[in-house]
């Protein structure tokens, strides 16, 4: 299948642009033409070869073209995506312009991010079966592919009759895979394909994704050759070679060690450096040296002579948010909460005491399934408990009307478009407060300051639907801020955005912590959030508080992370490779770096 | 959201095992004598049927879920027909402008009982047939793989929606929407915070969706394989049998005029 | 149609989301459970504009799911599905093919709001009432419920909804789906629909306006017992099905005229679109 050179993919000057109408010939193909501009090319002139038998990370800021390149990979574009394009594409042989996509489909496949959007089947082995019916393979061999593709994502024993809505989000992309291994492809191309998972679900994608790619045996024998695009460093560590994309070109590839070491390439291109590459590239090691994962970086520390000196304010949060706390504002006692099923009551919370001050920083972790989420929708009213008590400033929230609480308590929840409707930003905004009985002045100069907050302003009147994922969240929390909010509850507010995305937003809620005394609640999976901005995190599980103290404490203890199932970031867990027992870890990569002795102080291995 | 916004009932009965399409024969065996036959007794013993089938099936447990549906259909068949017979027969309430005739009851019960006839079959079937089933049946049936395939995932897709449904209302009414105006129109305008983002973030999928779907190769235009088609056992021919045996049964002995007015 | 994959992903969705909006969303309930003004009804109405015939097969299959999730799939779910897909059918036929009526114009309501709303509200009945007529037909046929009741209650139930909710709903979602390049003149091929729409088309849109009109108004009428016609059913009648006699030839008559208008109706709105 794969042409003589040994090249799975390659492509030769390829222009794309979404425009149907757009003039290729004379559009700006420089690198450095604005990321942001939907008009012209997203692909300026690309050049890349990814050689058969690797696996290659793709990785760019967003705008830089990395789907869209992925995309001309399984011939979606040209063939499905009406757009202006111009180039050279041949994939295994193929000229993958003018192959159909459901033709190339026999040798590529594609898993997506959005896992709701790729199931198309009433069951299990329905699903499975797709792929195969569509490439007309006979039906006698679909039952083999349907145990095999199962048990290559760890799901030997899924019932084959369950319909697939009814599975966890990570069962659901672990079966989008298997409906893709049942095609048995040679290239397989992955978008983000955990963007959307939790931690656990993650890690189970990362497992299918290694098994694949070092699959051999009977049967089939794995995709000979993987692309993916990712913008999380742990996925990236399964390649071997990597890609960085800019302004739609190729910007820098090689060996994966080697690109993403090169500190300024990866800023250059707007990719979210690795925390210990940063660290350690601030303490003064050199770039060949640089190390990916905690193990390797805590033997260099050890074979070096710098020193682990614990932070001097422990109990502070790396973002010095959650610092300063005043009255109690919730309350919460044996709170009990089922949701009512056929089968019966289902207890989702199941005895929750929990207090929470004015101008704390709170985040609330556990699986999926823990309780967390239904147990957030308790402080603003969504929820009534079924028993024990949720008070606010001493009154039972129940007895509040929703335009009382809804005022003081604001709810973000975790996907903006489920609320997003107006026509303009301003009346999107301005929807909560007006319910809330604000008019005239008032309410402009509420809008006003929550669009400014959110670093929004000046965007009034354009459509919130075409803004960017990150920008969409924005406007929701603008939606909450112009009410005058107390308290926010957010729910996974940073799911779906890529790490620039999530830093803008986290930095954003984190001031007005800090400048406005906003109290915090935060439900959340992603522990580099929990460690730069909470002091205090509660681990639910099975419906009970299982942990309730300091964030710092929890992440030092390994054995207690090892029993909630949680993984602390890599600066941590370094940390606590190198440390003495009566050192606090350092939280981040800054601080990683103050504990080892500060920027420079790395001068070579032979003093 | 889960299984659980489904009616089908997982199981392993009789009416579990028949093809999809030997139940539909069933089923029209139930709606024929419901349909020929006018007086309430006839009636009854398609719907007693009906009842016995739900109950073989293990869909008991989806009367809890709609017995108020039913009971309000009945009701309201059971009061508007005798306004639309002639008053015949012996006289049962003379009341000023209410006359009640035995007739005029006899036939509204049997229409009531009609109804409910209807419904229980329709229920017995979707708690015995899965929606995968229910799809190849569809496709037993000769209808176009395209068509069958639109139906298979709007099926898969609707507990998804559902859910985006409900929390879309939670995170409108926490921004202090309210639904509860009295004007009616200005009542039913305020659902528009709500119908737009369940559609929006539906329709904003369809290119990714379509895009998935072909990159796994479908291709309308292209042959393409089956891996499990329906098959008729020895049970579905008898049930198909006794299905005919029943319908023509009933509209030959409805016809000599038993069981009419 | 059903050669395109977005085409067909679009029937899906439509289907999915008016079935997930139909059964949760009710607006002003008259009978509990029974009957109640929801606000989904107003999709088949803009969805078949925009959408065109994915939208009249998904509001068709999008009803019979709801039936189905909601326990009510039975002999009557016939009715409903031929019933919708006349209700987004229509909609889809009759944007542009009302002569003077129509305000030859896309319906985004920023224009010339005033002769789009007239065109739209018209639709909007229209379609509610082919959609009530043939529900009502079907369920008199299987002597489930006199004509003249469902008749009545369903068109007025889904003329609240698509009438009140269509022009904001339009206002705020048009542009967006005209962005996304999803309405049908932008993903069918051009050999898939015919442009020749001209003068039998405007007759073909009156046609389906005054048949489905005069079809519940005058099986209403002789359901009351209008003078001169004989409403009561005649207890004797053949096979003894119940549904009078007068209401299934009307049905019939009204079905057939309602079908041979709307393809007479050539879609206009691609002409509009490309305009």
């Amino acid at each position: 299948m794969t042409s003589s050179d040994g090249i799975a993919a390659r492509l030769r000057d390829v222009v794309f642009s979404y425009d149907r109408g757009a003039d290729l010939d004379t559009a700006d193909l420089s690198a450095d033409a604005d990321p942001d501009d939907r008009e012209g090319p997203v692909l300026r002139g690309l050049d890349l070869d990814v050689p058969a038998g690797s696996f290659t990370v793709v990785m760019g800021a967003s705008g830089g073209g990395k789907s869209t390149m992925l995309r001309t990979l399984n011939a979606i574009i040209p063939d499905f995506i009406d757009g202006s394009f111009r180039g050279e594409v041949n994939v295994l042989g193929r000229d993958a312009t003018q192959t159909r996509v459901s033709e190339m489909a026999h040798d590529a496949g594609m898993v997506l991010q959005d896992y709701e959007s790729q199931l198309f089947g009433t069951s299990v082995e329905a699903e499975v079966a797709f792929g195969p019916e569509n490439l007309a393979v006979p039906p006698e061999d679909i039952g083999p592919r349907i145990d095999e593709s199962l048990s290559l994502v760890g799901l030997p024993d899924l019932d084959r009759r369950r319909e697939p809505s009814g599975l966890s989000g990570g069962q659901k992309q672990r079966l989008v895979f298997a409906g893709v291994a049942a095609t048995r492809p040679d290239l397989l191309v992955l978008d983000e394909p955990t963007s959307d998972l939790d931690p656990k679900g993650t890690r189970d994608i990362v497992d299918v994704v290694t098994r694949l790619s070092e699959q051999e045996g009977q049967g089939w024998s794995g995709p000979e050759t993987i692309v993916m695009v990712t913008h999380k460093i742990e996925e990236a560590l399964l390649a071997d070679r990597a890609v960085l994309l800019k302004g739609g070109k190729a910007f820098r590839s090689g060996p994966l060690q080697e690109v993403f070491t090169d500190v300024e390439a990866l800023r250059e291109a707007r990719v979210a450096v690795p925390p210990l590459v940063e660290a350690f590239d601030a303490l003064g090691w050199p770039d060949e040296d640089l190390p990916l994962v905690p193990k390797t970086a805590a033997e260099q520390v050890r074979a070096s002579d710098l020193t682990y000196t614990g932070p001097k304010n422990p109990e502070q949060a790396p973002a010095g948010t959650g610092a300063e706390t005043g009255e109690m504002l919730f309350e919460l006692n044996d709170v009990e909460y089922a949701y009512e099923t056929d089968r019966g009551p289902v207890t989702a919370v199941d005895g929750v005491d929990m207090a929470v001050r004015e101008g704390e920083v709170v985040a609330l972790v556990g699986h999926n399934g823990s309780g967390k989420t239904t147990l957030a929708k308790h402080f603003n009213g969504l929820h009534a408990a079924d028993a024990g008590d949720v008070t606010y400033k001493g009154r039972s929230v129940p007895d509040y009307r929703m335009s009382e609480i809804g005022r003081e308590v604001g709810y973000v929840f975790q996907n903006p478009d489920h609320q997003i409707f107006a026509d303009t930003v301003r009346e999107e905004v301005a929807f909560g407060p007006e319910n809330f009985g604000l008019e005239g002045e008032e309410l402009d100069r509420r809008v006003d300051h929550a669009l400014e907050t959110v670093e929004l302003d000046g965007l009034d009147d354009e459509d919130p639907f075409s803004f960017s994922k990150g920008q969409r969240q924005r406007v929701a929390l603008a939606g909450i801020l112009a009410t005058d909010p107390e308290v926010i509850v957010f729910d996974e507010p940073t799911t779906g955005l890529d790490a620039a995305q999530q830093r803008q937003f986290m930095d954003l809620v984190g001031k007005l912590n800090r400048e406005e005394g906003l109290t915090v609640v935060m439900v959340t999976h992603d522990m580099a959030t929990v460690a730069r901005y909470a002091p205090r995190t509660v681990v639910m599980q099975d419906g009970r508080v299982a942990y309730d103290r300091a964030t710092r404490d929890l992440f030092a203890d390994e054995s207690l992370l090892a029993q909630y199932d949680l993984v602390a970031p890599h600066p941590t867990e370094l940390a606590n490779h190198v440390r003495d027992d009566d050192d606090a870890p350092a939280l981040t990569a800054e601080e990683l770096v103050t504990a080892l002795g500060g920027e420079g102080v790395y001068s070579g291995g032979e003093q | 959201m889960s299984d659980s916004t489904s009616l089908y009932v997982d199981g392993d009965s009789l009416l579990h095992r028949l093809d999809p399409r030997s139940k539909l024969a069933l089923s029209l065996a139930l709606f024929v004598p419901a349909y020929v036959f006018g007086r309430p007794e006839y009636i009854a013993i398609p719907l007693v049927v009906a009842f016995a089938g739900l109950l073989a099936g293990g869909g008991w447990r989806n009367l809890k879920r709609i017995w108020f549906i039913l009971v309000a259909l009945f009701v309201v068949g059971l009061v508007l027909w005798p306004n639309f017979v002639e008053p015949s027969g012996p006289t049962l309430v003379d009341a000023g402008p209410i006359l009640l005739t035995l007739d005029q009851l006899l036939f509204a019960l049997g229409r009531s009982l009609r109804i409910a006839t209807f419904v229980v079959t329709g229920l017995a079937y979707i708690s015995t047939t899965a929606n995968e089933e229910l799809v190849r049946g569809m496709r037993g049936l000769g209808i176009p793989y395209a068509f069958c395939f639109a139906v298979g995932t709007a099926l898969r897709l609707f507990p998804t929606f559902l859910g985006a449904a409900g929390t879309v209302r939670q995170a409108q009414e926490a921004r202090g929407l309210d639904l509860s105006a009295s004007n009616p129109i200005e009542r039913i305008r305020n659902f528009v915070p709500l119908l737009i983002p369940v559609f929006m973030t539906a329709f904003r999928n369809v290119e990714t969706q379509s895009m998935a779907l072909e990159a796994r190769g479908f291709d309308t235009r292209r042959e393409r394989t089956f891996y499990r088609e329906s098959a008729f056992a020895v049970r579905d021919w008898a049930a198909v049998a006794l299905a005919v045996a029943v319908v023509v049964g009933a509209v030959a002995l409805s016809s000599t005029g038993v069981g009419t007015f | 149609m059903w050669r395109d994959t977005r085409m067909i992903m679009l029937t899906a969705v439509v289907a999915a989301v008016y079935a997930a909006v139909l059964i949760p969303f009710n607006a002003i309930v008259i009978i509990p459970g029974l009957t109640s003004v929801r606000p989904a009804n107003v999709f088949p109405v803009i969805f078949g504009i925009m959408f065109g015939p994915a939208a009249a097969w998904g509001s068709a299959i999008g009803n019979l799911i709801s039936d189905i999730f909601s326990g009510q799939f039975g002999a009557g779910s016939l009715g409903g599905f031929v019933g919708n897909f006349a209700f987004g059918f229509v909609s889809y036929r009759l944007w542009g093919n009302l002569g003077a009526l129509s305000s030859g114009e896309e319906p985004d309501f920023r224009g010339n709001s005033g002769r789009q709303l007239v065109e739209y509200v018209i639709i909007a009945v229209v379609g509610s009432t082919a959609c009530a007529a043939i529900i009502a037909w079907w369920l008199d046929i299987l002597g489930l419920f006199p004509f003249s009741v469902f008749a009545t209650i369903v068109t007025i139930n889904n003329t609240l909804a698509s009438a009140v909710l269509g022009p904001p709903l339009l206002y705020l979602v048009y542009p967006r789906i005209k962005e996304m390049g999803l309405l049908y003149p932008d993903v069918l091929r051009s050999e898939d629909y015919d442009t020749s729409a001209g003068a039998r088309s405007t007759l073909g849109g009156y046609g389906v306006a005054a048949t489905a009109i005069l079809w519940v108004v005058i099986g209403v009428a002789i359901g009351v017992g209008v003078e001169g016609f004989g409403f009561f059913v005649s207890m004797g009648s053949v096979f003894n099905q119940g549904g009078s006699t007068i209401q299934m030839a009307l049905g019939a008559v009204g079905f057939l005229s309602l079908f041979a208008f709307s393809f007479l109706a050539r879609e206009r709105f691609s002409q509009i679109r490309r305009n």
